[in-house]
């Protein structure tokens, strides 16, 4: 059975798949932006931007900068969707 | 006669306008956001006021320039019989000014009287020009509060501090700040330490009266798309944003041929009331020390501003900067704390404010931030 963190490592792929337009893109959670080519600032906020419109979360500027990799992004997801 | 008050905040525009009651010779009437004086001379009733040691006041509105024709407007502003402040304007203000309390009636009218010689007829100015009016100078607001004491009274000169050593104690000072417009420098010293913060206003220009109205009203509709415009520079392939509410022209690091137009503007909206979103929170939250390079005139004036973050939190961080001038050269790299949370640094220039992104003088940013997050934490 699949784990929620697992669905959502899933779902955030097929999310910046289509965000970064590459079909290869893998994520696992010790992925960090500087393990993907071109996820800068500005894509970071389109990613951000993204994930709260697909989760109906919302994550403060403190929050976002604590951030570091997929996998604290699952965490903040998880943690916000209780 | 009116009865005493303690503050007098006069909105000139049609809308939200509560000027007329106070206004005497020499105006137009109210436009949409602004009130235009009429003839050389324009003056103001104000009702007494409540005795404190010192007030603030502060006109904020714009000299007419019309194409590089009209001659610089002068303003000379006196209160009661006394001159305050002469001054050539030349496109936007605020002004602020110190003003004694003696000055200040509290038992009749307070009167000022607004001078402006250089008043014109634009269609004496250009051919065909459809306005014939006398016009000098559209007033958007004036405020007169008390304060605390005149801010050039009691600076202190922040310590010289070693800048860090280590990259990333150095980040996280430059990460402490973040921009409120007009200069990029602020975001390429960042980029420089490799700090890439978000930043609604981080690599955008937009001038001050806009704003202190976005400051206002949290920057409605901002990520309204139909208010969005997008332009390319010759030479460049990026295109510039440009927001028709705010004047503001911004960065959006996206290349023709990248994404067409209708895509792009869907985009920014949505970024940009993102990016509004978190500005707000981290002034709400005092999270960042907010920088806006800009000339003011006198500290006062800066004290609007800082005001207007006040407004979002009580100990919200301002810190102004302007070039020093050429006869103290020493002021270059160093800050002075005009009030708590209100720093005014200096650099050696300033750059371009909207159109040409310039290396910033990052070791001048590095001194000038690392004194006031040295300072902060005491």
């Amino acid at each position: 059975m699949t784990t929620p963190r697992a669905r959502i490592l899933d779902e955030l792929t097929k999310l910046l798949q289509d965000i970064f337009v590459r079909d290869d893109l893998v994520l696992t959670p010790a992925t960090s932006a500087a393990d993907v080519p071109g996820w800068d600032s500005m894509k970071q906020i389109e990613i951000n931007i993204a994930v709260e419109e697909r989760y109906g979360v919302r994550f403060t500027a403190r929050e976002v900068d604590a951030m570091r990799s997929v996998g604290d992004l699952i965490d903040a997801i998880v943690a916000k969707a209780k | 006669m009116s009865g005493v008050v303690d503050e007098i905040r006069l909105t000139f525009g049609a809308k939200g306008s509560n000027a007329d009651p106070y206004l005497g010779e020499g105006w137009h009437g109210a436009e949409a956001a602004h009130r235009w004086t009429d003839g050389r001379r324009s003056v103001l009733r104000l009702p007494p006021m409540r005795p404190q040691p010192w007030f603030a006041l502060t006109l904020q509105g714009w000299a007419l320039d019309i194409g590089g024709v009209t001659p610089p407007q002068i303003l000379t502003v006196v209160l009661n019989g006394t001159t305050l402040r002469r001054l050539r304007l030349v496109g936007s203000m605020p002004m602020a000014i110190a003003v004694p309390g003696e000055l200040i009636h509290a038992d009749a009218e307070n009167i000022i009287v607004l001078d402006h010689p250089e008043a014109v007829r634009p269609s004496e100015l250009l051919p065909g020009h459809g306005d014939a009016r006398m016009l000098s100078l559209a007033f958007q607001r004036l405020d007169v509060e008390p304060l605390d004491e005149p801010l050039h009274l009691a600076p202190r000169l922040l310590p010289k501090v070693a800048p860090p050593e280590d990259a990333a104690e150095a980040k996280a000072v430059a990460e402490a700040f973040q921009s409120l417009g007009q200069s990029y420098d602020l975001g390429n010293f960042q980029r420089d330490y490799g700090a890439e913060p978000f930043g609604l206003l981080r690599f955008a220009g937009i001038f001050p009266l806009p704003l202190m109205q976005g400051l206002r009203t949290r920057f409605a509709d901002v990520g309204d798309v139909h208010r969005l415009s997008f332009f390319v520079h010759d030479g460049s392939r990026e295109y510039q944003g440009h927001h028709a509410d705010y004047g503001l022209d911004y960065h959006t690091f996206k290349m023709v041929g990248e994404t067409d137009v209708t895509a792009l503007a869907a985009t920014e909206a949505r970024r940009l009331g993102y990016l509004a979103r978190l500005f707000f929170e981290q002034l709400e939250n005092n999270e960042k020390i907010f920088v806006r390079a800009e000339h003011f005139e006198t500290p006062e004036e800066a004290l609007a501003l800082h005001r207007l973050l006040r407004a979002y939190h009580p100990h919200a961080r301002l810190m102004v900067l302007q070039a020093a001038p050429a006869k103290t050269p020493e002021r270059i790299g160093r800050v002075i704390a005009l009030r708590p949370g209100l720093y005014r640094g200096y650099l050696s220039r300033m750059s371009d404010p909207v159109r040409v992104p310039t290396r910033p003088l990052s070791d001048e940013w590095m001194n000038l931030c690392a004194a006031v997050v040295a300072y902060e934490r005491g």
